[in-house]
């Protein structure tokens, strides 16, 4: 698809993303201020499900190219 | 005595309505997952072109925007969920098409992509629900990055670059995996008590979840 698009939906595009940031941005900004922060063991929890994660994808990387 | 008794008792109200979101979240979330891959089937048998696949990823995105947060309480927002989803799936089907076309093993790499979205949901789901570990710290990391990360897709929309569209796939699978985590852990502590939203959000992980494994599993596995 990349590269294909027509002008009229490179502009549309265009808009989406400029509605995207003035819609989601400012609120994405407060959370990112106002949302606790994590500690150090917080952010272990959550090393291991994303490593998890990341073995899995090497696993099925490895499965597809059989 | 008595106040034991209250606290018993509203903690037991309260670990039933948790459960009851839990429960209606993912009963929901399996109809509209039907109904998306319907809908993504319909899309590839009719072979509509990515432009109409792109007008229907806009509609999508104009429905979670403005109209279901402000029907998220009401029966409205549910058949806004479905059309929603609907359309979401609707968009997919000419991207599988376009895979299933491009690469010799398309058909596979698609249904590797598929359990892979399904195994890596169920596995960060339990991981949640047996740990309970509390995931809202992730909230201002997940919103900025999952922003950054749609207006870095549509990017690649206007300026086409492999790598590029490799990296933000790779930050994607990330992304939606601490969705994952985020949106059950909320549930079970009571921050989501609403499951129509809770199931948007966790839709919106897996779809992403999916469209980036595929991507990533045909950058690396794709055999034209």
């Amino acid at each position: 698809m990349a590269g294909e698009l027509p002008l009229w939906g490179q502009i549309i595009t265009g808009l989406a993303m400029l509605a995207m940031l003035f819609f989601w941005g400012p609120s994405a900004y407060r959370a990112a201020k106002e949302s606790p922060k994590g500690s150090a063991k917080d952010w272990l929890g959550l090393a291991l499900p994303i490593g998890g994660v990341v073995l899995f994808v090497i696993v099925l990387i490895a499965l597809a190219r059989g | 005595m008595e106040t034991i008794r209250t606290n018993s008792a509203a903690q037991s109200q309260s670990a039933l309505a948790t459960n009851k979101v839990l429960r209606n979240t993912y009963m929901l979330l399996a109809m509209t997952l039907l109904f998306s891959a319907a809908t993504a089937g319909l899309a590839m048998m009719l072979q509509v072109s990515q432009l109409v696949g792109l007008g229907a990823l806009l509609a999508s995105f104009g429905i979670l925007m403005f109209a279901l947060p402000r029907y998220a309480e009401s029966t409205t927002g549910l058949w806004l969920t479905f059309a929603f989803t609907g359309l979401m799936g609707f968009s997919i089907g000419p991207i599988l098409n376009a895979y299933i076309a491009a690469f010799s093993n398309g058909g596979q790499i698609v249904m590797l992509a598929l359990g892979g979205t399904g195994t890596i949901f169920m596995g960060l789901s339990a991981y949640a629900l047996t740990t309970k570990k509390d995931f809202s710290f992730l909230q201002g990391f997940l919103m900025v990055g999952i922003l950054m990360a749609v207006l870095g897709s549509f990017a690649m929309l206007l300026f086409p670059i492999p790598l590029l569209s490799l990296a933000i796939s790779g930050a994607f699978v990330f992304l939606m995996s601490g969705l994952i985590l985020f949106e059950t852990s909320r549930i079970i502590h009571g921050g989501e008590t609403n499951y129509i939203l809770a199931t948007v959000n966790l839709f919106v992980a897996l779809y992403n979840l999916f469209l980036s494994l595929l991507n990533i599993l045909a950058a690396f596995a794709g055999e034209r």
